[in-house]
């Protein structure tokens, strides 16, 4: 079974878990007006257009940022085997930031009844530029090494924008749409964490996380 | 012609459309986006991507399996765009097929051109038949004698089947026997492809060179006087190993200068390691010459390999050792053979690597 992209599978390390919620200030960029007229199924797919957030998320809470724990965190971790899903759906990427542990499967699917084409441009790992010209199209890749958030495009629908960030550890998230984000199985400890967005810089922030308790943190973004 | 004729014909005319029709619908699932409707590399949306144009009837000289392989394991693989993706197994082999096949249309003349599938590598001592365009430097040394020879050779097509080449032969030092350096006879020479069957794997090429006497008599090295060479080069693939021959007679305007004299030269190459277009390939090879005046006939085997120094495969390096059979004065020194050639058609040096 596939999982979402902001819900990793953390097997069972510590008791404990970070939460938190990731907030911004300011007034937001206006969204992107996108123009698919190149491709008529891609037209048909959004008959009333499309549009693109930069800044995106609800109640002053900023969603599609990958929080992770920057600390070193003692044990193994092997990578987790349930892939996460890239879907081409409507000619948009779903979802818009993916977190991967290496060695993990990341799963491309072609829902759209036209050619897309997956290149991300890692500058850690190898990159690769996989063509899916039917519908049901599935691909499986894995990356080798960490990296912070690189992005993955469609050379044929340039709209079409993901990011992804590696880790080689299990504990990283994705916010909701109001910002809020939860790390489980958290080992007691001392952490800094790491808020990735796709076009904001990395902010970090330091909880302290106690057997079988929450430890909490929030990161606020200016918007300038 | 006969029933059974017609109906051959009118089978692979069938089977012929019935693969274009499904080439067709390939390219407009997968290709026409980027390359447009034409073929020529205009995208169906705004982009400053301009992929290669199928309507150059240039791109006939890449073999098919090149193309296919572009399509299965993308174009950086083979010194390609990163945006040309790596259709993997999305599409079955018979589609594959259908589809080079049909971007083969784009060219309207396709038909008059000799295709790719016939551009078998170049050996170092057997003439090609397949028409080029290609800069080689080529190197004989016999330490023995220590003597060293180098030739440089600028081939370019013009139109479907038609080559025309210059070679610049050198000798950079002298010899130890006193012979000084400089430049020997430059030869120009046209080919015409006169045949070929691209089912069959055959090309057949004839022409004429003349070696013009620019060369010094006194350093032996010119003949001092023109001599013309009509021949033919024949190049037949038999699976993955190729069978390339060719066939010459040197006919000198003044005789007294120099003799006529009958050359051959057959070269097989071995399948390829790796791919056909970049891999290393090994080949044998016998050329000999008779001069019918004084009888006298050499024989030298040649063993080389050859391997592209770059991912597009337009580059391509060769060494190797000829061993004198049957030497018509004493026994010969053994010698080295090397090219180096950059086959400019395919685009700059430095594109591919």
């Amino acid at each position: 079974m596939a999982t979402a992209a902001g819900a990793p599978m953390v097997q069972a390390q510590g008791s404990g878990k970070i939460t938190g919620r990731i907030l911004f200030k300011g007034v937001p960029p206006e969204p992107m007006k996108i123009r698919m007229a190149a491709d008529p199924r891609c037209q048909q797919a959004n008959p009333n257009g499309a549009e693109r957030r930069q800044i995106d998320g609800k109640n002053g809470g900023l969603t599609n940022v990958i929080v992770s724990i920057k600390t070193k965190v003692k044990g193994t971790f092997p990578p987790l085997t349930t892939p996460v899903v890239l879907d081409q759906s409507g000619c948009m990427y779903t979802p818009a930031v993916i977190g991967l542990m290496v060695g993990q499967p990341l799963k491309m699917r072609n829902s759209d009844e036209t050619l897309h084409n997956i290149h991300p441009r890692p500058v850690v790992n190898e990159g690769f530029n996989v063509g899916q010209p039917r519908k049901g199209m599935e691909t499986e890749k894995k990356f080798d090494k960490p990296e912070t958030f690189f992005p993955v495009s469609c050379d044929v629908h340039p709209w079409m924008r993901s990011y992804i960030a590696v880790f080689d550890h299990p504990f990283f998230t994705t916010t909701k749409e109001d910002g809020s984000f939860e790390i489980p199985n958290v080992p007691p400890g001392e952490y800094e964490i790491e808020a990735q967005h796709p076009t904001l810089k990395i902010m970090t922030g330091k909880v302290v996380v106690k057997a079988g308790a929450a430890g909490v943190v929030d990161i606020t973004y200016t918007l300038k | 012609m006969s029933l059974l004729a017609l109906a051959l014909l009118a089978g692979w005319a069938t089977s012929n459309t019935a693969q274009i029709a499904k080439g067709r619908e390939v390219y407009e699932t997968a290709c026409i986006l980027c390359h447009g409707k034409d073929g020529a590399g205009n995208p169906e949306w705004e982009s400053e991507i301009r992929p290669v144009s199928f309507a150059d009837c240039g791109t006939t000289a890449e073999p098919s399996a090149l193309w296919k392989s572009v399509v299965v394991n993308g174009g950086p693989k083979h010194g390609l765009a990163d945006v040309m993706p790596a259709f993997g197994e999305a599409f079955p082999p018979d589609e594959l097929d259908a589809v080079v096949a049909y971007l083969r249309t784009f060219c309207k003349t396709a038909d008059r051109y000799p295709p790719g599938d016939l551009n078998f590598r170049r050996l170092l001592a057997t003439g090609k038949a397949f028409p080029e365009a290609e800069a080689v430097l080529k190197t004989k040394i016999v330490p023995d004698e220590g003597e060293t020879e180098m030739e440089f050779v600028y081939e370019n097509r013009l139109g479907p089947r038609f080559q025309y080449e210059l070679e610049f032969p050198v000798r950079p030092a002298a010899t130890n026997e006193g012979y000084g350096a400089g430049l020997g006879d430059v030869v120009v020479s046209g080919k015409y492809v006169l045949a070929f069957n691209p089912a069959r794997l055959r090309i057949l090429s004839g022409g004429l060179e003349a070696a013009l006497p620019t060369g010094s008599e006194k350093k032996e090295l010119g003949s001092g006087t023109t001599v013309f060479v009509p021949f033919l080069a024949f190049g037949q693939g038999i699976g993955s190993t190729v069978f390339q021959t060719k066939l010459s007679v040197e006919l000198p305007a003044n005789t007294s200068k120099a003799s006529r004299t009958f050359k051959y030269s057959v070269g097989y190459s071995l399948p390829p390691i790796g791919l056909a277009r970049t891999g290393y390939i090994a080949a044998l090879e016998l050329t000999g010459s008779y001069n019918r005046q004084n009888r006298s006939h050499e024989q030298t085997a040649v063993i080389g390999v050859s391997k592209a120094l770059n991912k597009l495969g337009h580059v391509i390096a060769s060494v190797g050792m000829g061993i004198p059979l049957r030497p018509s004065e004493g026994p010969k020194p053994k010698e080295f053979r090397a090219y180096l050639l950059w086959d400019f058609g395919d685009g700059p040096f430095w594109t591919g690597w």
